[in-house]
C-alpha cells in the first residue's frame, strides 16, 4: 500500500515534470535559520552563513537525491535516451529514411503474405455470424463403391446433403453449392462465373435483399423456369444500379432465366471466386445439360459434387455437430456394405476443404520461407547500416566512455536508438501491408470476377504478426552492431585517438559475411523467378505437338455404372461413331491420358537382344487419335482398325525419340518389342515427339498402343475436335450419350481450359517470386553500396598516401573494388548453388515445364545482372574516393 | 579524529523513523526544526548531513506517512511544516514494535555468557 502510494506519487511527478522549487525554498529557509542560530552564538554573519552551508552538506547531492526520490529515474533515463535518439535520427535523415524503408519493406512484405494466408485459410468468411459458420466434408474408409467425383472427393451428393439438412438438430441451417461457369448472352456469349446453390443458400448466410428477393420454394421446383440472383458487382456493371432489372430475363447457356434479386453490396459468397450469378441447383439440368442433363443428379447418392456449409445453433460445438452428422452418415453407409463415412466439420474459412488445406499448408510454408528470406535480407541491410554507423560514431562513444558513461549505459543508448528505428520501421511495415495486400488481392491472376473477397482489414492477429516480425528484425539487426560498437575494442580506439576506429577486424568480417549472405539470398530469389518465368514461357512458345484449339475432353462415370472390358470398349466405339457422324466434328478419339498433363510409364524390352528393360512413356488410344489430335504420321502408317489382335502381334506407333533409342541404325518399321505387361508389339509407324508428360517439354521415348488391346477402357477419356459450329456439336454430346445409355453421366470440358488451369500454380508462383526477387535486388544493391562506401571512406587516408606516393588512380580503384568484387563473387556462387538445389525441387514438382533446373540462360543472366548491379553500385563510392585531392584530405587528417 | 569516534553515522533507513517519532511527539515542525530536534535528542551523537533530511521527508510524504503545508516560521518567513498522518502513526507503531523486538533479541545475545549454552 505504502509502496503503491509512493509509486503513484512518483509517477504523477514524473508525468507533470515537477521541479524542485519547493526544495530550494526549504533549503534557503533552513540555511537562514541555521545562520541566525550561529549569529546568535556570536559568529559574524559571513562566517555563520559559511558554517550553515557546511553543516547542511553537499547541496547538489541533496538535490539529486531529492530528484531521484521525486520521479522514476529509470524512466527518466529512457526518456532521455529516446530524446537523444530522436535528435540523432533527425540529424541524419539519409540513414533514418534508408533504415525505415528497408525495415518497412521487409516487415510489410511478410505481414502482407501473412494476412493473405490468414485471410484465405484461417479468417472466418466475410458473412453474417461467421463465427458459427462451418463447412462439412466427407471422407470414406473401408470399401469405397466407385464414387463419382466432380471437384473434390470430399464433396457431398445431393441426397447426402438433404439427409443432413432435414434430420439434424445442431444446425440452424445447412446450405449446399457447386461452382460452375456460364455463357452469358445469345449471340457472342461472354463467360461469367456462377454457382448452383440450394434454395436456402442466401437465408443461411444471412444475406438481406434490398433489390428483389432470394430464392423461394417456387424457384426451386424441378420444373420451374430458371431463376437467377445477380452479384452486386455484376448488377452495377451490367445494369447500372437499375432496380428495374428484377423480372428481366437474361440468357445463360442459351436458356432464358429470370432475375429475381440482386445480392447485397457486401455479399461475396463463400468462395474465392465471387460468382456473377447464382441459380438454384434444381435448374442445373436445364442450364447445364452437357454436365447435368444426362442423369437426375439430385437423386444420385454416390457422387461428390456439392460443398456444404451451415450455421451451428448457439452453444453447439463443432464436435457435437460432427458426432450427430456421423450418426446420420452411418445410416447412409448401410446402403453401401463395407463403407464407413467420416464426417469432417471445419471452421468456415475460405480454404476449408481438407484436401486444399493440406496443399495450402505446404504452399503457405513455402511462401513464408521466401518471405523470411526477404526479411533476413532487410535485417542484413539494417545490420550493415548500423555497423557502419557504429563505426562512424566511435569517436563520440569513446568520448562519452572517457567522460564516465558506463558501457551498459552506452549499450542501452544504442539499443534504444535501434528500438526507435524498429518502431518506425514497423509502422512503415504496417503501412506497406495495408497497401500491398490490396494490390495483391486485385492483381492476383486467374480471378476474372474482380478483387478477391478477402477480409484484409488488419486485426489483432495480423498486427501481432507485424509486431513479432519487427521485434525479430530489431533483435537480428540491432544487437550485434550495438555490442560491437560498445565492445572492448572501444578502449583501444580511445588510445588511438578515434582515428583508426572502425578498423576492427571482427567488425569487418561480420560486414563481409552480411554482404555475402545478401548477395546469395538475392541470387536465389532471382534464379527461381527466372526459372519459373522461362518455364511458363516455354508452355506458350513451344507447340505441344497436338491440337488444343476447339478440342473438348469428355469424361464418363463408366466404371461406376458397371462398365468394364469389352462393354466399355463397345460403348466408346459406338459413341465415337455417332459423334463422328456430326458435320461439325473434326475428329473424335479415345485416350487413356490427357497429353500435356500426364502419361503412363511402362517397361519395354526388345526380344532377342540383351537390351535391359527400360521405362518409357505409353498412351493407349483409339485408332483415330492421331487424326483427331492432328499428329502427323512420319513413316509407315497409323492404326487401321479397332479389331482385337488376341494372340498375335499388336500394332504400335512409336515416337522418333523411341525409334532412335531402340533402333538407332535400323529401320524401326516392323520391329518388335515387349511393353506393358509383356504384350508383343510391332512397330507400325513413326510419329513426331510431342509434349505428353509436361507442357513445354518434349517427351522421351513414347509408344502408342490401342486401348482395345489393353482391355482397360472404362477410365479412358474421349477427345472431340470441333471443326465449326462447336457449340451445337458439344451440346449434342449428352443427348447422344443418353441415347446409348441413359445411366451414364458425361462431363465436357474445353481442353485449353484444362491446360491453362494446370499452369495456374506456376503462374502465381512466378509472379510472387519475381516480385520478391526484385525487392531482394534493390535491398542487395543498397546493402552493397552502403558497405563499400563505408569501407572506402575509412580508407581515405590510405588512398591519399598511396596517391601522394605516386600510385595511379586506376590501381587504387582496382584495390578498392577488389575486396567487394570478391565478396559478391562468393555470395553469387553460394546463391547459385542454393538455387540449383531448389530448382531441382521445382522441376520434380513439374513447375518448370521441361526447363532444365540449371538453365544456363537464367543462371548466367542472374549472375551477370547481380554482378553488374553490385559492381556498379560499388563503383560510385570508389570513384568518389579516388577523386579526393590528397593534399586537402591529408591536411584535414 | 577522536571526535569522529564518538559520533555515529545514522544507520540506513532509521532517519525516517526518527523523523516520524519526533513529529509524533512534538507536533508539526519545519525541516530545520526537525533536524535540530534529531540532533538534540541524540545528544549530538549522530552526525546528520542536515541536507539528507529533505529526500527522506519527501519519501515519507510520498508514502503518505506525513503531510506538509506552508506556514510561518519563527522569523516570520514562509516555511514548509510537516506533521504525522494517521497512516504515519500506524507505521510508527508497527516500526517501533519491530525495532523493540529486534533490539530485545539482540540484547539477549549480548547478555549471552558461556554458561548459558552449556
Amino acid at each position: 500500500m505504502r509502496r503503491l502510494k509512493r509509486f503513484l506519487a512518483r509517477a504523477a511527478n514524473f508525468i507533470t515534470r515537477r521541479d524542485d522549487l519547493r526544495l530550494r525554498e526549504e533549503m534557503e529557509e533552513h540555511l537562514c535559520e541555521q545562520a541566525r542560530e550561529y549569529v546568535r552564538a556570536g559568529m559574524s554573519p559571513d562566517e555563520a552563513r559559511r558554517q550553515a552551508v557546511l553543516k547542511f552538506g553537499a547541496v547538489e547531492a541533496v538535490r539529486e537525491e531529492y530528484h531521484s526520490e521525486q520521479g522514476i529515474p529509470l524512466l527518466e533515463e529512457l526518456a532521455q535516451d529516446i530524446r537523444y535518439a530522436l535528435r540523432l535520427l533527425a540529424r541524419s535523415p539519409g540513414f533514418t529514411i534508408t533504415a525505415v524503408i528497408t525495415l518497412g519493406l521487409g516487415v510489410g512484405v511478410n505481414a502482407s503474405l501473412f494476412s493473405l494466408i490468414y485471410a484465405v485459410g484461417i479468417r472466418y468468411l466475410p458473412v453474417k455470424d461467421s463465427a458459427s459458420l462451418v463447412s462439412i466434408y466427407q471422407q470414406y474408409r473401408g470399401q469405397v463403391h466407385a464414387r463419382g467425383v466432380y471437384g473434390s472427393s470430399y464433396y457431398l451428393s445431393y441426397p447426402e446433403y438433404a439427409n443432413y439438412r432435414d434430420r439434424n438438430s445442431t444446425f440452424s441451417g445447412l446450405a449446399a453449392y457447386a461452382e460452375s461457369g456460364f455463357a452469358l448472352g445469345g449471340t457472342d456469349p461472354q463467360p461469367v462465373s456462377g454457382q448452383l446453390v440450394s434454395c436456402n443458400y442466401f437465408s443461411v448466410l444471412g444475406a438481406e435483399f434490398s433489390v428483389g428477393r432470394g430464392f423461394n420454394s417456387d424457384d426451386c421446383r424441378a420444373s420451374a423456369a430458371p431463376a437467377a440472383i445477380l452479384s452486386h458487382r455484376f448488377w452495377q456493371s451490367h445494369y447500372g444500379d437499375s432496380r428495374s432489372v428484377i423480372g428481366n430475363t437474361l440468357t445463360l447457356n442459351g436458356q432464358t432465366v429470370t432475375v429475381t434479386g440482386v445480392a447485397p453490396a457486401g455479399f461475396s459468397g463463400t468462395e474465392l471466386q465471387v460468382p456473377d450469378v447464382w441459380v438454384p441447383v434444381t435448374a442445373a439440368p436445364q442450364l447445364l445439360p452437357i454436365t447435368f442433363g444426362s442423369r437426375d443428379w439430385l437423386a444420385l447418392g454416390n457422387v461428390s459434387w456439392l460443398q456444404v456449409i451451415g450455421h451451428l445453433k448457439p452453444g453447439i460445438s463443432r464436435r457435437a455437430a460432427r458426432s450427430e452428422l456421423a450418426v446420420l452418415a452411418r445410416q447412409m453407409d448401410a446402403i453401401y456394405p463395407g463403407r464407413q463415412t467420416v464426417v469432417i466439420v471445419n471452421a468456415g474459412s475460405f480454404v476449408n476443404n481438407p484436401e486444399e488445406r493440406a496443399d495450402g499448408l505446404w504452399i503457405g510454408v513455402a511462401v513464408f520461407m521466401l518471405g523470411a528470406l526477404v526479411l533476413t535480407m532487410a535485417c542484413t541491410n539494417l545490420a550493415n547500416l548500423l555497423l557502419s554507423r557504429g563505426a562512424r560514431r566511435q569517436p563520440e562513444l569513446v568520448t562519452r566512455l572517457a567522460l564516465g558513461a558506463t558501457r551498459r549505459r552506452l549499450l542501452t543508448q544504442l539499443l534504444t536508438e535501434n528500438m526507435l528505428l524498429s518502431a518506425l520501421g514497423g509502422l512503415a511495415g504496417v503501412a506497406v501491408m495495408l497497401w500491398l495486400t490490396k494490390v495483391i488481392a486485385h492483381v492476383l491472376p486467374g480471378m476474372p470476377s474482380g478483387p478477391l473477397p478477402l477480409n484484409l482489414t488488419p486485426n489483432l492477429a495480423t498486427l501481432l504478426f507485424a509486431l513479432m516480425a519487427t521485434l525479430m528484425a530489431a533483435l537480428l539487426s540491432g544487437v550485434a552492431p550495438a555490442l560491437q560498437a560498445t565492445g572492448p575494442n572501444l578502449l583501444t580506439a580511445l588510445k588511438e585517438g578515434g582515428a583508426a576506429a572502425g578498423h576492427g577486424r571482427r567488425r569487418a568480417r561480420l560486414r563481409d559475411l552480411l554482404v555475402i549472405a545478401q548477395v546469395a539470398g538475392c541470387a536465389l530469389l532471382l534464379v527461381l523467378a527466372g526459372l519459373l518465368a522461362r518455364g511458363l514461357r516455354r508452355t506458350e512458345i513451344i507447340a505441344p505437338g497436338f491440337a488444343t484449339q476447339s478440342v473438348y475432353v469428355l469424361s464418363f462415370d463408366l466404371s461406376e455404372r458397371g462398365y468394364a472390358g469389352t462393354r466399355a470398349l463397345e460403348f466408346a466405339r459406338e459413341l465415337r461413331e455417332r459423334l463422328g457422324a456430326f458435320s461439325g466434328t473434326g475428329g473424335v478419339a479415345s485416350s487413356t491420358v490427357l497429353p500435356g498433363i500426364s502419361a503412363d510409364l511402362t517397361g519395354v524390352t526388345i526380344p532377342g537382344t540383351d537390351h535391359p528393360e527400360e521405362q518409357v512413356l505409353a498412351n493407349y488410344v483409339s485408332a483415330d487419335y492421331f487424326r483427331t489430335m492432328e499428329i502427323p504420321i512420319l513413316r509407315g502408317h497409323g492404326f487401321t482398325g479397332e479389331e482385337l489382335h488376341a494372340g498375335g502381334l499388336l500394332p504400335a506407333l512409336v515416337s522418333t525419340a523411341m525409334a532412335q533409342r531402340f533402333w538407332p541404325a535400323e529401320n524401326p518399321l516392323g520391329k518388335e518389342f515387349l511393353g506393358g505387361q509383356n504384350r508383343r508389339y510391332q512397330v507400325l509407324g513413326i510419329v513426331p515427339n510431342v509434349s505428353t508428360l509436361h507442357l513445354g517439354q518434349e517427351d522421351g521415348p513414347i509408344f502408342y498402343g490401342l486401348i482395345a488391346d489393353t482391355g482397360a477402357a472404362a477410365d479412358a477419356k474421349m477427345f472431340l475436335r470441333a471443326n465449326r459450329d462447336a457449340s451445337s456439336t458439344v451440346s449434342a454430346i449428352p443427348v447422344v450419350v443418353r441415347q446409348i445409355d441413359p445411366n451414364v453421366t458425361v462431363t465436357t470440358e474445353s481442353y485449353q481450359q484444362i491446360l491453362s488451369e494446370q499452369l495456374l500454380p506456376a503462374r502465381r508462383g512466378a509472379i510472387l517470386v519475381s516480385a520478391l526477387g526484385l525487392l531482394a535486388l534493390v535491398l542487395a544493391v543498397v546493402g552493397v553500396t552502403g558497405v563499400v562506401s563505408l569501407a572506402t571512406s575509412q580508407r581515405v587516408r590510405e588512398i591519399c598516401i598511396r596517391i601522394a606516393f605516386g600510385a595511379r588512380r586506376h590501381d587504387v580503384l582496382v584495390l578498392l573494388l577488389g575486396h567487394g568484387v570478391k565478396l559478391v563473387a562468393i555470395g553469387l556462387v553460394a546463391g547459385l548453388a542454393l538455387a540449383a538445389g531448389s530448382a531441382v525441387l521445382l522441376a520434380s514438382n513439374g513447375l518448370l515445364f521441361g526447363l532444365s533446373p540449371i538453365d544456363p540462360a537464367v543462371f548466367l543472366g542472374t549472375a551477370s545482372l547481380l554482378f553488374c548491379s553490385a559492381v556498379s553500385s560499388m563503383l560510385f563510392p570508389a570513384l568518389r574516393a579516388i577523386r579526393v585531392d590528397p593534399v586537402v584530405a591529408l591536411r584535414y587528417e | 579524529m577522536k571526535d569522529a569516534k564518538q559520533k555515529t553515522d545514522v544507520p540506513h533507513g532509521t532517519l525516517g523513523l526518527m523523523v516520524l517519532k519526533t513529529l509524533d511527539v512534538i507536533g508539526p515542525l519545519n525541516g530545520y526544526a526537525i533536524a535540530r530536534r534529531v540532533e538534540q535528542i541524540s545528544g549530538d551523537l549522530l552526525t546528520v548531513n542536515q541536507g539528507t533530511l529533505y529526500p527522506v521527508l519527501l519519501k515519507l510524504e510520498q508514502e503518505g506517512a506525513i503531510e506538509s503545508e506552508w506556514g510561518k516560521s519563527v522569523n516570520n518567513r514562509r516555511a514548509r511544516f510537516y506533521r504525522v498522518s494517521r497512516a504515519g502513526r500506524k507505521l510508527l507503531q508497527a516500526e517501533t514494535r519491530d525495532w523493540e523486538k529486534t533490539t530485545a533479541i539482540l540484547g539477549r545475545f549480548f547478555e549471552l555468557t558461556a554458561e548459558d549454552l552449556t
